[in-house]
């Protein structure tokens, strides 16, 4: 069996293979930061592909759409499939707690539910699905955590993109994926 | 003064709204704790005040603790004026 890994510097597209039984921890994260002005560490990894967006998607039912959404994480190499079937297990036990903000859900699971990498997905919706309690979402963002911890980068740049009304409108009416990469990969463009 | 931040498991979405809640304290220049806790053991936590999102807020109010529920868990206009009303009243 091969394993197949995205390299931390994803910027050149490039792919580790390693075999079988190795295992591999990247410690790259320095030499992929910088500083900022007040001297904190930035990490410039990037936390989406293009292979985990797909854009115009239709399901009339919330389950669809977050299985959709899972399995995209499985397809770029994120998560187990027992991990998509947690996430739709969670939202069954708990209701529909997974809307972060006006017409965006972040379905996910736990670490041990079948994480491989750390990571995301989007998912845009052709049209809202009601999701109990007169709610009801367009965007999706799966979530992928190793540990409580170590995601805080990929949660800090969600609430970044979420945080204005403009950008989720953009997430809303993306037609192209390049529009979601920009949002998710890019530095910050203005304060929130 | 402690605030739990709430959701499902206890470190997505909550783990975003404490973020959230302490740019607001730090901007105040408001000295608090703020820990995430998931659904089912928030109850069972000492806090000042709970926030979550709409629908375990429902479910958590009528106890001893203050809930507030918050729509866009990144928006620090709501959560400003949230953290505004409950700390003024």
């Amino acid at each position: 069996m091969e394993i197949i890994l995205s390299c931390p510097c994803v910027r050149n597209n490039c792919k580790l293979f390693l075999t079988q039984g190795q295992h591999i921890m990247f410690k790259l994260e320095r030499a992929y930061s910088t500083k900022s002005n007040k001297g904190e560490r930035i990490l410039n990894r990037r936390i989406l592909e293009e292979q985990a967006i797909l854009l115009d998607v239709t399901a009339t039912e919330w389950e669809d759409a977050v299985r959709i959404c899972g399995d995209l994480l499985v397809q770029t190499g994120k998560v187990e499939t027992t991990y998509v079937e947690a996430m739709i297990r969670n939202i069954h036990e708990l209701g529909p707690y997974i809307l972060i903000a006006p017409s965006v859900a972040m379905p996910h699971a736990r670490p041990e539910d079948g994480v491989i990498q750390e990571g995301i997905s989007v998912v845009v919706l052709k049209e809202e699905i009601a999701f109990g309690n007169g709610k009801e979402f367009k965007v999706l963002i799966g979530l992928a955590a190793l540990n409580s911890k170590s995601h805080i980068y990929i949660l800090q740049k969600i609430a970044e993109v979420i945080s204005q009304a403009k950008s989720i409108e953009r997430l809303k009416n993306a037609t192209r994926y390049d529009e979601i990469l920009r949002l998710f990969n890019e530095k910050e463009e203005h304060d929130s | 003064m402690k605030i739990l931040a709430v959701c499902g498991m206890g470190f997505g979405s909550s783990m975003m709204l404490k973020m959230t809640i302490e740019k607001i304290l730090k901007e105040k220049g408001i000295t608090a704790d703020v820990e995430t806790a998931d659904f089912t053991t928030a109850s069972s936590i000492y806090a000042d005040f709970i926030f979550t999102n709409e629908e375990f807020a429902k479910q958590l109010e009528g106890g001893k603790v203050k809930v507030v529920s918050v729509k866009n868990i990144a928006d620090l206009n709501e959560v400003r004026g949230a953290l505004e009303s409950v700390l003024n009243t």
